[in-house]
C-alpha cells in the first residue's frame, strides 16, 4: 500500500475542520466577510507552517489557535471599521417573514455583538464546540479559571440579555436526549446544564 | 498559598452551569454557520493548496 504524501494528508486533514473554522471565525468577527477572509488567512498560515505541527497533535486546536491569534493580531481592529452601528444590516435581516428559529438566532447574534470577544469565545468554544475547559483555556492562551469566569460573565449577559424572550420550543429537547417537551414548570430542576 | 491552591482546586473542578435554552441556541447558532456552503473563495483556495502538496 503506497504511503500517503504527508502534504496531502495535512491538507485533507485541514479540510475537515474548515466549517468549525469558520463558526468560530464568525463568532470572533461577527461578520460573515470577515470571517471568511480569516479563514483564508488561517489556512494560509497553516499551510506556511505546516512543519511546525507535530502529526498525531490536535489539529483542530491548533487552527484554531493560529486563527484566534490572527484575528488578535490584525483583524480585531478592522472589524469596527466594517461594523454596523446604525444597524442597518440588522434591520435589513429582520425585513422578511422568519421562522420563529431564525429570529432567535438573530436575536442571540445581536446579543453575542454586545459581548466582549473574550467572553463570546470561551462561550462558543465550550457551550456550542463543546471543547473541555483545559482546551479552550489553551486555544485562548489562559487559565481554566478564567475561561470559566469568561463563561459565567458572558452567560449572566445573555440570560439577561435573551431571558425575557424565551420561547416554548426553547424548553424542547431533541429525541433520544430525554422527554421530547419540558413544561416551564419543570424549569428549576431542568433549566441548567453544566459544563 | 495552600488555601489559594485549594481555591483554584474547586474553582477548576466546580463547572459553570448554562441554562438548556441558552446552550442549544448557542449550538445552533454555530451548526447553522457550519453547514453553510463553502464560499468560492476558500473552495478555490483549497484546491491550490491541494495541488501545492501533490506537487
Amino acid at each position: 500500500m503506497a504511503l500517503m504524501n504527508p502534504n496531502s494528508s495535512f491538507v485533507q486533514e485541514m479540510t475537515a475542520f474548515i466549517p468549525t473554522l469558520r463558526a468560530f471565525g464568525r463568532s470572533l468577527c461577527m461578520n460573515v466577510t470577515l470571517a471568511d477572509d480569516l479563514v483564508q488567512e488561517t489556512m494560509l498560515r497553516a499551510w506556511n507552517n505546516r512543519a511546525k505541527f507535530q502529526p498525531g497533535s490536535n489539529m483542530k486546536a491548533w487552527l484554531l489557535t493560529v486563527l484566534r491569534n490572527q484575528y488578535y493580531s490584525e483583524l480585531r481592529y478592522k472589524k469596527f471599521e466594517v461594523e454596523d452601528p446604525d444597524g442597518q444590516y440588522a434591520a435589513g435581516l429582520s425585513a422578511q417573514p422568519k421562522h420563529e428559529a431564525e429570529l432567535e438566532l438573530e436575536e442571540l447574534a445581536r446579543a453575542l455583538r454586545t459581548l466582549p470577544d473574550e467572553r463570546r469565545e470561551a462561550l462558543l468554544l465550550v457551550c456550542a464546540d463543546g471543547l473541555s475547559y483545559k482546551q479552550a483555556a489553551e486555544i485562548c492562551n489562559c487559565a481554566v479559571g478564567t475561561i470559566k469566569s469568561r463563561i459565567a460573565r458572558g452567560r449572566d449577559h445573555l440570560t439577561a440579555t435573551l431571558g425575557g424572550k424565551i420561547r416554548s420550543r426553547d424548553y424542547l429537547r431533541p429525541e433520544g436526549m430525554g422527554p421530547n417537551s419540558r413544561s416551564p414548570a419543570d424549569l428549576p430542576n431542568e433549566l441548567w446544564l453544566s459544563h | 498559598m495552600r488555601d489559594i491552591d485549594y481555591i483554584r482546586t474547586v474553582v477548576d473542578f466546580n463547572p459553570v452551569l448554562v441554562p438548556r435554552w441558552l446552550e442549544d441556541r448557542l449550538q445552533r447558532w454555530f451548526k447553522d454557520v457550519m453547514h453553510e456552503p463553502l464560499p468560492e473563495e476558500i473552495v478555490g483556495l483549497l484546491r491550490r493548496l491541494e495541488d501545492e502538496a501533490n506537487r
